[in-house]
């Protein structure tokens, strides 16, 4: 039986967003209740059974640092750990686990249970309980009232969710369960835009089907890292491989045979799906020279024998997608456990919300994850997290707490999508940085613990620790500034390096800069204690500040230029469409997104430095 | 919070004169503002029988106009524009009366009188461009027109305000932004299997990029010579005949001739038009050792009038040149000492007392006194600026704004070519590129993340 006084948070969908949503407001001291139609399915994997990636794992670090849960669970539930562009440097380094999608959705559920504060209930929630534009709760499918003074909708695909396969089409949030409804209708009743976007995944398969020998193998890292900063969680000890098979060009002749029946094709699917995660059909017909595409045989799990085909992602007719998937080396006698299809679902334009993803329509009332239009677990988490945070300040009257794009790719995350908008599935990229040398995998926690301290999200154990690494990254790199560098001593390593030798006393933090040299070609010279080589994070740490420092200041400056702009409010009453100078798209976009400073105007796309000129001009600058 | 007042009132009428100050053959009076048709109509009463008020924009309307006491000031042609098709984008009227100083002052004083406010300087051109008539590379083009002294330099200023500079610019930004996308796609899809560039590759465009800025910023030079007339040196020993050459060219009067050598102490900037060209034309002191002291002075001001300028004229006495060469062979190199990249030019002058003794290929005889074959030297100073490449340019940059991004932007591609040699990261290369790509986009427009990503999907099949 539910609780019978208003909750202080409802929060409706327990995917990636909702789970982060609902674990941040309890632990932040909010009643808080979880909605889910189906809570065997609370944080599950809709589509590939991974987490981080480029871009994306240090989304989840950052998570993590801000005391939110992705990061832990799926330390605890991983099968495979890889840090990506390990050839590169270290702000291009990126975290990926395969994860086991059964253990990553029961943890989340043991973790969620865990929290005193949080209530859940099994229902759909089919309509929104609005009064002088404030939310107040939430009506079920049950008929049951459910009051709350702020909610957080995490709908995710469920939104009058339609799958496709070939001409096939069903309702359904996903393979195996129905849409939700009522909940668009309701928005748009109150004034919401909505759109209409499309995702995609593969066929999953029988792995005792394949023939394993027929493709390459990837193997996880030989000392694989983790996500989360806190100790609770510890690196792989085993791990299980993936493997890499490739289609041709009989595979593409095959799958073509099937466009007529298409629903990509023959104009079933109105809705916009990602450029960079197309279908294979959508691949072979966009770049037809392309003789082959590579495909990952991805394990879902410890044990299971299911596995997932990354980079098949289809809706052809169900005897296409097999006919074409056994033309492939290894896959002649694959087994289907379940078709790949397409999905499309309803969004609502995120211009549509503020930095803290509270609706500008309706009071205390939160969007997150793919009801925004992003797509990705790592993206949703991001925004259930800020969303269940800002939602708990907000009833406790607390001032909002917004990431800059200078803080964390979360920050730029939101940036994007409120100050934007988006045309297709959101994902994030490093490109969509502008400061990607400051948001590093390896530095989140020094970028963000402090401040989910301050949110009170952080406890003593990870702020101790936090601090602890701070202290000694500048001892570390205090001993590397002082350390004398001795033409006797490092002539022979920079040799064997292939850099030129020194010839007079110079310093080891001069030596560090080259960019032939690591630290660890230079512990041996330093006078370093057994606690500080024990401290890989803090070495790194000390490591990229002098390797970097250059680069480093370099965005430093952007930044400190750029904080002027993002520092002049614009006021929110400002009557845009009577600036004739400004360009009719700028003045129409700057009305609907009201942006808060010049700062945040200067990326409404549309908007030119021209026209940032008049703002300044009107503002008296 | 009254936003508007910062910018003063843009809901009144102005007024100003259009042409320049001085007697010219029309004095032409522009008002803007929602007033513009009312006050004109305070003043002019058009001929025959529609009144003013009822006549078609766009369409010359004559009549005659009154000074403020009523009497009969001009016989004028009224052009009327209605908002927004007008240069200003505001209602707006133009009035052509006959050239007199005193016209014009009068009917301004009218047109005041009648409600309108004197323009501030600029006013015009500020409104056109909030009321969203050009953007800002096309305002600065209007200044520029404005101010724009000679045929070509009037070309220059036209060609940007029909948009060539942003045209420019615009390809520019998207070949950096395409090569930038070569870079970004290794970084964020490193798993992907597609073909990243070789940094043999990317060097070749970076190369690419760098001549191309290069080759914008030399317009520059060239474009800012058009507008403010190209820097030229009269240069030579006393008594060459200089200052009279400078008097030949201008065709007046202007520097103290005299038969003391020495007579210039100072240097003389005077500006001549020679085949449309704008010429800046600076006479110097002649140039010799010497102990007087303002005379030294006057030398080394001398010196660096010819360092500074885009072409050296040497001037040298027939007389002198056929009594022993050397000395002036020594002031060619000297000045080829002083400013290697300038265009020198040797005269013989005083062709009416002695004609020089085999004369270097390449050099004009001349007679400054009686001014025979100044005219080819005029030809052969146009035909230089002509002979230019940038000169025909389509775009020439001319606004040192724009001058000053494209020299940013070129620091960047060479910090950005230097990463690239010295084998670092990607990522730290595209800071660079990144750089480049915000000074070029302050010119034309900002780029974001998404020209850059669709520059890659449009490319590459990205996806697993």
């Amino acid at each position: 039986m539910l609780d019978s006084r208003p909750y202080d948070v409802i929060v409706v969908g327990a995917g990636h967003a909702g789970s982060e949503a609902a674990a941040a407001a309890a632990r932040l001291g909010s009643r808080t209740l979880l909605v889910t139609m189906n809570l065997q399915t609370i944080g599950q994997m809709s589509c590939n059974p991974a987490m981080g990636g480029v871009a994306k794992g240090q989304i989840v670090r950052e998570i993590d640092a801000l005391g939110g849960l992705s990061g832990i669970v799926t330390d605890k539930t991983a099968v495979q750990f890889r840090m990506l562009n390990r050839s590169k440097g270290p702000a291009m380094w990126s975290p990926r686990a395969q994860s086991d999608r059964w253990r990553f959705a029961e943890e989340w559920r043991l973790q969620l249970e865990a929290m005193t504060n949080l209530d859940f209930l099994q229902d759909m929630a089919v309509d929104l309980l609005v009064v002088q534009d404030r939310i107040v709760g939430i009506t079920t499918s049950m008929g049951q009232t459910v009051y709350g003074s702020a909610v957080v909708l995490t709908n995710g695909t469920f939104l009058n969710g339609v799958l496709h396969i070939g001409e096939r089409q069903m309702g359904g949030g996903r393979a195996g369960e129905k849409a939700a409804t009522g909940i668009t209708e309701r928005l748009v009743e109150l004034g919401f835009a909505s759109g209409r976007m499309k995702t995609g995944t593969p066929p999953r398969i029988d792995g005792r089907s394949l023939d394993y020998s027929k493709f390459e193998v990837q193997h996880g890292d030989e000392n694989p890292s983790k996500f989360s900063y806190s100790e609770t969680t510890q690196p792989l000890t085993k791990q299980r491989p993936c493997h890499i098979a490739y289609t041709s060009d009989y595979v593409h002749d095959l799958l073509r045979e099937g466009f007529d029946r298409s629903p990509m094709f023959n104009g079933s699917i109105q809705g916009t799906g990602p450029r960079y995660c197309p279908s294979i059909e959508d691949k072979i017909n966009r770049f037809a020279d392309k003789d082959r595409h590579q495909l990952f045989v991805e394990p879902e799990g410890w044990n299971t024998v299911e596995v997932y085909v990354n980079g098949f992602s289809t809706s052809l007719p169900e005897d296409v997608q097999v006919k074409a998937l056994r033309a492939i080396p290894g896959f002649e006698q694959a087994k289907f456990f379940r078709p790949g299809y397409a999905i499309e679902y309803d969004y609502f334009p995120p211009t549509q919300l503020g930095l803290t993803l509270e609706t500008k329509l309706v009071e205390n009332l939160f969007f997150a994850g793919q009801i925004n239009g992003t797509t990705g677990y790592e993206e949703a988490a991001a925004q259930g997290l800020m969303a269940g945070i800002n939602a708990h300040r907000k009833v406790h009257g607390a001032k909002p707490v917004v990431l800059d794009r200078s803080d964390a790719y979360i920050g730029v995350l939101i940036d994007d999508l409120v100050t934007k908008g988006t045309e297709e599935p959101y994902r994030m990229f490093t490109s969509r940085a502008e400061y990607r040398l400051l948001l590093r995998q390896d530095n989140a926690d020094l970028r963000l613990t402090p401040k989910g301290r301050d949110w009170g999200m952080v406890d003593d154990v990870r702020w101790a620790r936090m601090q602890e690494k701070v202290v000694r990254a500048a001892s570390i790199r205090s001993v590397l500034d002082a350390a004398p560098a001795l033409p006797a001593e490092v002539n022979a390593l920079l040799e064997s390096k292939g850099t030129s030798t020194i010839a007079t006393k110079g310093r080891m933090a001069q030596l560090l800069t080259r960019p032939q040299l690591e630290l660890a070609d230079l512990l041996p010279f330093l006078e370093l204690s057994d606690e500080d080589l024990a401290d890989h994070e803090a070495l790194l740490d000390a490591e990229i500040e002098i390797k970097y420092a250059g680069y480093i200041a370099k965005e430093m400056e952007h930044v400190g230029k750029l904080s002027r702009l993002e520092e002049t409010p614009l006021p929110a009453n400002l009557d845009y469409a009577s600036f004739k100078a400004l360009s009719m798209e700028a003045r129409q976009k700057l009305a609907a997104v009201r942006p808060s400073t010049i700062g945040q105007a200067s990326r409404v796309s549309g908007v030119s430095p021209a026209d940032v000129s008049v703002l300044l001009v009107h503002l008296g600058r | 919070m009254d936003y508007r007042h910062a910018l003063g009132q843009t809901d009144d009428t102005i007024v100003a004169v259009a042409t320049a100050v001085g007697q010219g053959a029309l004095a032409v009076l522009r008002v803007s503002g929602p007033r513009s048709w009312e006050i004109v109509n305070a003043c002019f009463c058009a001929a025959g029988s529609t009144p003013w008020l009822q006549r078609s924009p766009r369409t010359a309307v004559f009549g005659t106009f009154a000074a403020p006491d009523g009497s009969l000031l001009d016989e004028v042609l009224a052009l009327g524009f209605l908002a927004p098709a007008s240069f200003t984008g505001e209602d707006s009227a133009e009035l052509s009366f006959h050239g007199s100083p005193y016209i014009a002052r009068t009917a301004l004083s009218s047109l005041i009188a009648a409600g309108a406010r004197l323009a501030e300087p600029g006013e015009f051109t500020r409104r056109a461009f909030l009321n969203g008539k050009m953007d800002l590379s096309q305002a600065e083009a209007v200044a520029d027109l404005i101010a724009s002294e000679s045929a070509a330099g009037h070309a220059v200023a036209f060609r940007q305000l029909k948009g060539s500079v942003s045209r420019r610019m615009d390809e520019l930004r998207t070949e950096l932004i395409d090569t930038t996308a070569l870079l970004e796609l290794e970084l964020d899809f490193s798993e992907e299997d597609v073909e990243f560039a070789s940094r043999d590759r990317l060097m070749a465009l970076l190369t690419d990029l760098q001549t191309e800025v290069a080759q914008l910023l030399e317009t520059f030079v060239l474009g800012q010579a058009l507008k403010e007339g190209v820097p030229t040196a009269l240069l030579g020993a006393p008594n060459a005949g200089k200052s009279t050459l400078l008097n030949a060219l201008l065709r007046e009067e202007r520097a103290l001739v005299s038969a003391v050598p020495g007579t210039t102490r100072d240097t003389v900037e005077e500006r001549f038009t020679a085949g449309g060209i704008l010429f800046r034309l600076v006479d110097t002191a002649g140039i010799r050792e010497t102990d007087e002291t303002v005379e030294r002075l006057g030398i080394e001001r001398s010196q660096e009038a010819a360092r500074r300028a885009a072409v050296q004229v040497l001037v040298v006495d027939a007389v002198v040149w056929n009594a022993d060469p050397l000395p002036t062979q020594n002031l060619w190199a000297q000045l080829e000492a002083w400013n290697p990249q300038g265009h020198r030019v040797l005269v013989f002058n005083k062709a009416d007392q002695e004609q020089p003794v085999s004369p270097p290929e390449g050099a004009l005889v001349l007679s400054a006194a009686t001014g025979a074959g100044v005219s080819e030297l005029e030809a052969a100073l146009a035909q230089w600026v002509t002979q230019n490449p940038a000169y025909g340019a389509d775009t020439v940059v001319s606004h040192a704004r724009h001058a000053a991004a494209l020299r940013a932007a070129a620091d960047s591609l060479s910090q950005a070519e230097n990463a690239l040699r010295t084998g670092l990261s990607g990522e730290l290369v595209a800071i660079d590129l990144r750089d480049a790509l915000r000074h070029i986009g302050s010119i034309t427009g900002q780029v974001v993340a998404d020209d850059l990503l669709s520059s890659i999907f449009s490319r590459f099949c990205i996806g697993k």
